[in-house]
């Protein structure tokens, strides 16, 4: 109901659709291509071979890289549910949980000042602090807890999953919050006086009108998380191979092909994923707001 | 004249390769006045790993009457050789510097030229042994670079933790059965898998050579691996120097595939950790100067010029001094810091070095290969380990 007003009234701005279209193909379709037309050549001595073979898709496979794919995929959305997790009653509370816009400034500027630091800065003190004789095995240690130092809280899958929650909360919690923040707190009254309950106001009121947010929110973490290479690196200590190294290991050998190849398939899941987020997004949103008037007491 | 050939070939080059009309009026421009400003003075253009720059040109510059604009770069082949290849370095550079390896193909390529050793005024005193290594010359034979600098690398220990009397076994590395959890390695295919061959030869298995694996020995390899892998052998792969120094130092592993410096730094903090003598042999590397085809004339002899200073005394007393690497000619090291008064203990390091470096240069070794024939396998078969 909101787009159609926005839509110019009568005739469609020609000139605006050709200068999106031919800067589209410019930035996104042409380097896309390239990547398609690479993935099905072979390299030889440095030079591009003219003959299209699949040999560089079933090295994808042969050399176990798609193992790393779905690891890197798992891991990603893995993180980005716990990001739902946490950020959805974080943004709830800062958007309409407190009405101190001074509060609402000091909380929002602590989010963003840790982008200041380089992520590798940010990432190296879990390496001090999840180390064999770092402080947590130390504390652990002298209250009992256990009797050696764990040696999987660091170099492992939980330090390169708890090392990507820091980083990936913010992009998270902003759209959620801007979302949130844009629902009428007349509404939630109106649905508390209609007796509805806190749960039930959330799941009914809030959540739907939050989706645009939070579907936002999903793409700004779960995209950069799948290309980031400093957290794996530094905290999975060669344990956790995401895709990032993988394609980075391709390139120093100038395997040009088997990378596009691997970015190809990797693409076309993350538009999957994309095409899946908004369907499901849209089809809630209608489902929710249409059922909205039938379950009010 | 020089400085319109230049941009004549930059022109011509650029044409082909870029096709942005704005790119091409920007770079064809630009790389034109730099060369008019120090026309007056002769420069000599490198392009080279950071590791065998010295802090200050200015006594080269002293010494050759040459000013010196060095661009350094990080020993990565993938880049190195889109620079040469792709984007025509040889054009703007006298000079590269790099990791031996890549000089077979980029050498029968045509994109380097052979060394004429009878233009280089030192070249009769640095050893053979030195300069016959195969990081230099082609796959024929054909020497393609002059030696800068190089070492030989094994793994440095915790000596309160490891007890065993040198030289010590790879295995000390690779199958450790007291140290499970305790060792880290080098995340690279070009180290890791040699020196796990080593080990491996050293046991009775075939591998011809270790640097230059076929795809059967390299999956034998592999397999060893992942099968210690999965025992809990390594605590961590490092990725720099930096990582490497901190993995070994502040205890989270023992034993530690790295290179010597990291040992000579942890020592220097006061920690009990060794360097160790291998007994199946080393991980040998070598950093050449390579020229680039499109070299002639004026660059040619700025070049050569270039490369005999490397090949002299300063620099040699400089590098194992401030690094403890070896070169080309360390006597020739020895001569300058005698006669131009260093002090006892930087003469002390350079007569180490030579010590060293010949009772290395004794034991078996296999020279690392940063092309080998089977590189994709390679690549392939180390995710297969990575992986696992």
């Amino acid at each position: 109901m909101g787009l159609s007003t926005l839509q110019p009234p009568t005739k469609i701005n020609l000139k605006g659709i050709v200068i999106f279209l031919l800067s589209w193909s410019f930035f996104v379709l042409i380097p896309i291509a390239g990547l398609l037309l690479w993935s099905f050549l072979t390299m030889e001595n440095f030079r591009p071979v003219w003959d299209l073979s699949l040999q560089a898709y079933r090295e994808v496979f042969a050399s176990g890289r798609w193992e790393v794919t779905a690891r890197t995929l798992g891991i990603a959305s893995l993180v980005t549910l716990l990001e739902i997790v946490l950020a959805l009653p974080f943004a709830l509370w800062l958007s309409k949980g407190t009405k101190n816009m001074g509060l609402k400034i000091t909380v929002l500027a602590a989010l963003t000042i840790p982008f200041f630091l380089s992520l590798s800065a940010r990432t190296i003190v879990w390496r001090a602090l999840l180390g064999l004789h770092g402080p947590v095995n130390y504390a652990l240690m002298a209250t009992g807890v256990i009797d050696g130092p764990l040696d999987w809280l660091l170099f492992s899958q939980f330090s390169v999953i708890l090392g990507l929650i820091g980083p990936y909360f913010p992009t998270m919690v902003f759209p959620l919050y801007l979302s949130i923040n844009l629902i009428d707190d007349e509404m939630l009254a109106a649905s508390t006086d209609l007796g509805a309950t806190p749960g039930f106001t959330f799941w009914h009121v809030i959540l739907p009108l939050a989706f645009p947010g939070l579907g936002a929110g999903i793409i700004f973490t779960f995209v950069p998380m799948i290309g980031d290479s400093v957290v794996p690196t530094l905290l999975g200590g060669g344990h956790v191979i995401l895709l990032s190294a993988s394609v980075e290991s391709l390139l120093r050998i100038l395997n040009y092909s088997v990378a596009a190849a691997l970015s190809v398939v990797m693409l076309s899941i993350m538009v999957g994923v994309i095409l899946v987020v908004s369907l499901v997004s849209t089809k809630i949103i209608t489902s929710k707001s249409s059922a909205l008037p039938e379950v009010t007491p | 004249m020089k400085t319109n050939e230049t941009c004549k070939k930059l022109y011509s080059r650029r044409t082909v390769l870029k096709t942005g009309v704005a790119a091409l009026a920007a770079t064809a421009i630009a790389p034109c006045f730099p060369a008019k400003a120090f026309a007056s003075k002769e420069t000599v253009r490198i392009m080279g790993v950071s590791t065998c720059a010295i802090q200050d040109w200015s006594s080269f510059e002293k010494d050759t009457g040459l000013k010196m604009e060095f661009k350094g770069i990080n020993s990565d082949p993938g880049l190195y050789v889109q620079e040469v290849v792709a984007n025509e370095a040889g054009e703007d550079y006298d000079l590269f510097i790099f990791d031996g390896g890549i000089e077979d193909r980029l050498g029968a390529s045509g994109h380097f030229s052979k060394i004429d050793t009878s233009a280089l005024k030192m070249w009769n005193e640095v050893s053979d042994d030195v300069k016959s290594s195969p990081l230099l010359q082609g796959a024929d034979g054909t020497q393609y670079g002059a030696p800068i600098v190089f070492n030989a690398d094994s793994f440095g220990y915790n000596t309160d933790l490891v007890k065993d009397a040198e030289p010590l076994s790879w295995g000390t590395v690779f199958e450790n059965e007291a140290f499970l959890g305790k060792v880290a390695i080098e995340d690279t295919w070009l180290t890791t898998l040699p020196n796990a061959a080593l080990y491996l030869i050293g046991k009775g298995k075939k591998i011809t050579d270790p640097a230059n694996m076929t795809p059967e020995e390299v999956k034998m390899v592999v397999d060893f691996l992942i099968e210690r892998k999965k025992a809990g052998q390594f605590r961590a792969f490092w990725h720099s120097y930096e990582e490497s120094v901190d993995l070994l130092g502040n205890g989270e592993v023992a034993i530690e595939q790295c290179w010597e410096p990291v040992t000579k730094q942890l020592q220097r903090e006061g920690k009990n950790i060794r360097y160790a003598s291998a007994r199946e042999g080393y991980s040998k590397w070598m950093i050449g100067a390579y020229v680039p085809s499109q070299a002639k004339g004026e660059r040619l002899a700025r070049a050569y010029k270039t490369i005999d200073w490397f090949l002299g005394g300063r620099y040699g007393a400089l590098m194992a001094v401030q690094q403890g690497y070896a070169t080309a000619n360390p006597l020739a090291s020895l001569k300058f810091a005698s006669e131009n008064g260093m002090s006892k203990e930087e003469i002390k390091a350079i007569e180490f070095n030579i010590q060293k470096v010949k009772e290395k240069m004794a034991l078996p070794m296999y020279w690392q290969n940063s092309s080998p024939k089977h590189i994709k396998v390679i690549e392939s078969e180390w995710q297969r380990f990575k992986q696992a």
